[in-house]
């Protein structure tokens, strides 16, 4: 959701900025890269083996 | 195609949230315990269940004003299609052009496909059955991007508060329409994509 | 969906969450039939003007609590104002009534306080004052100036007249011995009756101060008089010094009356001077008509009865009594000229209200037929101001109460003076007609007879006898004196000489007062208090 989110972010700030004048913080940048970390991390995780491996360390 | 062996047909049945296989007798998870059954519980009644519930949402999510802004003292109501018309006049064509694909295309494309998807498979409709799963994925897939909208007007909602300058007010319509986009997600999660495919072991058995 | 049939072949049943969208459905029905039933009102009101509405923003208010907002602006039929269709809750239905008025507020800078700064930033807003008329109005007429006080508010609405400009407007305060009890609503100036109308607020718990004994006067601005005792300086208190205000009270010697009815009419005095002058407030109205001449009977002028003042001269009707003077003018007596007057029941110790006036008319009426007249009576008599008198008069001719116009005449009597004036008249007139002419002619023919006596007197003065009378004389003297020389003078002709000497001597005397007199003043021989000419001056001869 958190790349949903940082979309929502974007489209929100264009709108106000028909409004007023919006400066973007650093922790919009801060956020942004967290998203893509966040999404790739995510992406990257593989179930499977997350799950044998939790298998492997209840087993013994 | 035709002779493959699938996991239920051996009485195996994949854990929902592991995938570990496990008898189908079992009733929780050897790995996880989750519960555990061979395919998702009543999921054509409760995926059209949430489909009509989402369609019912969809009415007001459109036709209430989804946000108020109330600027030097004039209120102005915008629902979401007024939203993108604005937006567009406005010349910000790229984000209506987001707005309208997420708000309008992805709720709307999502509710239609899930429909056609329950009604295939109610029917036990011999299309493409490789087709209608992609679909699926697709739908589970974009589902969440339809918060967009709802996270553009709560966003904006909390940041533009400026005393009496300038409000804005979430309208009936964003309640609805967060509604719709979470009942169509569970309504994708309640369906059993696996039923698509087992219309086709019937008909080939059948053959 | 699934049939009964598919229940039972399949073991299928309807699954409980068919709950969710029913809820959904349940909730959608319930919003509708809510949005229906709380569907208030739609009321339009008209304004002057748009300024401060907007649609779908402006908001109608009662005690700061939306009842509404305005849904649609737009021009009226005639392009000459503005109708905002407002849609209201439905809580605001009893509020709307025949009466209920609704106004704009904005931010206002009044002289003593400044208003409705909070919709600067939020707008203006409509705001609803329930009336307490007919439910069930749905079109009103917006007011342009918000009414200084909520009609629901508790105190006493009244009003008040004047026929003087003043510097007195709406906000102004009304003071009680100084205290703010009120203030001015409204003014407005009616052209009809050329007279300025206030609508005044007086607060509760000071309503109850206003009686129908109460006079109002103006209190504006400040009032310097001076007289022997210095200057004298009078105000009110300082807003209304500064912005107008209106006092009002008992006048001093008048009892307190009962308390008033709303709405009632009280006229607005320019002083307290003035209602010193004018402490009553009832009166009627009647109208005195004289055959004779009203020079000195100024508007104004007492109206006494035997010596007490009841009221006073309004004016002369001339205009009004134009059409009746014509008419009686015909008959040749003159147009009697009609006077107004205004009589007070309150100067006789009656108590002043209504229904003294009542019973002053019911008295002028009896007493009427018992002799009750007007008069007009000189006041005084160096300026020749004249005042009307009404009193019984037993003897005057029987007469009725008229009218005149919408007025009623009480019968007028001529004495006092006026009848003075006319006996003297007619002895003038007496004097006119005597025979002055004649007596005048036999002074003349008098006087030519004289004349005529002088001249043959100097006839026989120049007679050569006369002329020789000296000498004579002297003769005679020298006789005389002979004579006298035989006498002594304790004779009795010496004593009778000397007797005769002084009667001639005194009767010479005489004759020469009567030349001296008759030279100067040839008319004193026609004079009534001389007798006739006396030929003293032949008989000395």
């Amino acid at each position: 959701m958190v790349e949903v989110f940082i979309i929502g972010v974007i489209v929100s700030l264009v709108k106000i900025a028909a409004m007023a004048t919006v400066v973007v913080g650093i922790s919009f940048w801060a956020y942004a890269a967290f998203t893509v970390c966040f999404t790739l991390a995510v992406s990257s995780l593989d179930r499977y083996q997350c799950w044998e491996r939790i298998e492997a360390l209840g087993a013994p | 195609m035709t002779t493959r062996t699938t996991a239920a047909s051996r009485g195996l049945a994949a854990c929902h949230v592991c995938y570990k296989l496990a008898p189908a007798t079992e009733h929780h998870c050897p790995r996880c315990g989750s519960t555990l059954h061979l395919r998702k519980h009543d999921s054509i009644q409760r995926t059209l269940a949430l489909l009509v519930t989402a369609c019912l949402l969809y009415i007001p999510a459109n036709l209430y004003p989804i946000m108020y802004t109330d600027q030097l003292g004039s209120t102005e109501a915008s629902t979401i299609l007024g939203g993108v018309v604005l937006l567009i006049n406005l010349g910000s064509v790229p984000v209506a052009v987001v707005i309208f694909i997420f708000s309008v295309m992805v709720p709307s494309g999502k509710l239609m496909a899930m429909f056609y998807l329950v009604w295939t498979v109610e029917r036990h409709s011999p299309l493409d059955p490789r087709q209608r799963s992609v679909m699926y994925r697709i739908t589970e897939f974009i589902g969440k991007w339809s918060m967009v909208d709802v996270f553009v007007v709560s966003i904006l909602v909390a940041l533009v508060h400026l005393g009496g300058l300038l409000v804005i007010r979430p309208g009936i319509a964003a309640l609805s329409f967060a509604g719709v986009v979470i009942v169509t997600m569970i309504a994708a999660e309640s369906f059993d994509s696996r039923l698509i495919w087992d219309n086709m072991e019937e008909r080939n058995r059948g053959n | 969906m699934a049939t009964e049939q598919a229940e039972v072949s399949q073991g299928r049943k309807i699954s409980g969450i068919w709950a969710i969208p029913l809820l959904a459905l349940v909730l959608g029905i319930y919003m509708v039939i809510h949005n229906w039933m709380t569907e208030g009102p739609e009321i339009e009101i008209a304004f002057t003007t748009a300024s401060g509405l907007e649609q779908g923003k402006t908001k109608v208010k009662y005690r700061n609590v939306d009842m509404g907002v305005v849904e649609k602006v737009r021009l009226n039929d005639n392009f000459d104002g503005v109708i905002a269709t407002a849609k209201l809750d439905r809580q605001a239905i009893p509020l709307l009534r025949e009466d209920t008025s609704f106004w704009v507020v904005t931010a206002r800078v009044g002289v003593d306080n400044i208003s409705g700064l909070d919709t600067l930033l939020s707008g203006a807003y409509i705001q609803l004052s329930p009336g307490n008329g007919k439910p069930g109005q749905r079109d009103f007429v917006a007011l342009d100036q918000p009414p200084l006080t909520p009609a629901d508010a508790p105190g006493l609405r009244l009003k008040l007249t004047s026929d003087h400009a003043s510097s007195i407007s709406a906000g102004d305060t009304i003071l009680y011995k100084g205290f703010k009890v009120g203030r001015i609503e409204s003014m407005t100036f009616s052209p009809a009756d050329r007279l300025a109308h206030y609508d005044i607020f007086i607060d509760a718990p000071y309503h109850t101060l206003v009686t129908s004994s109460v006079r109002f006067w103006d209190v504006s601005g400040v009032s310097l008089s001076a007289d022997a005792s210095g200057f004298k300086v009078q105000t009110g208190s300082l807003d209304s010094v500064l912005f107008g205000g209106v006092a009002f009270g008992v006048p001093l010697g008048v009892e307190e009356g009962e308390q008033v009815a709303p709405n009632t009419e009280f006229s607005l005095y320019s002083s307290y001077d003035d209602i010193l002058e004018n402490p009553f407030q009832y009166g009627t109205y009647y109208v005195v008509s004289f055959n004779q001449s009203v020079k000195g009977l100024l508007p104004g002028a007492p109206v006494e009865f035997r010596g007490i003042q009841i009221g006073k001269v309004e004016r002369i009707m001339l205009k009004e009594g134009q059409a009746l003077n014509l008419k009686l003018g015909e008959e040749g007596r003159g147009a009697p000229i009609p006077i107004l007057i205004y009589v007070e029941p309150g100067r006789m110790e009656l108590p002043d209200r209504e229904a003294s006036v009542t019973v002053l008319q019911q008295a002028v009426g009896v007493g009427v037929s018992r002799g009750l007249r007007a008069s007009m009576e000189v006041g005084n008599l160096l300026t020749g101001s004249k005042y009307i008198n009404i009193d019984y008069y037993p003897d005057a001719k029987p007469a009725t109460l008229g009218t005149f116009l919408n007025y009623t005449t009480i019968p007028s009597i001529e004495t006092g003076l006026a009848q003075l004036a006319q006996s003297v008249n007619s002895i003038l007139d007496k004097i006119n007609a005597l025979p002055m002419q004649e007596t005048l002619g036999g002074a003349n023919e008098a006087i030519a007879t004289l004349n005529q006596t002088l001249v043959s007197l100097k006839t026989i003065l120049d007679n050569q006898n006369t002329q020789q009378l000296p000498a004579q004389l002297d003769t005679t003297l020298q006789e005389l004196r002979d004579a006298i020389g035989g006498l002594s003078p304790n004779s009795q002709a010496y004593q009778s000489l000397n007797s005769s000497l002084l009667s001639l001597n005194r009767t010479l005397g005489n004759l020469q007062t009567l030349t001296r007199k008759l030279s100067g003043q040839p008319s004193a021989l026609l004079l009534p208090s001389d007798p006739a000419p006396d030929p003293e001056p032949e008989v000395s001869k």
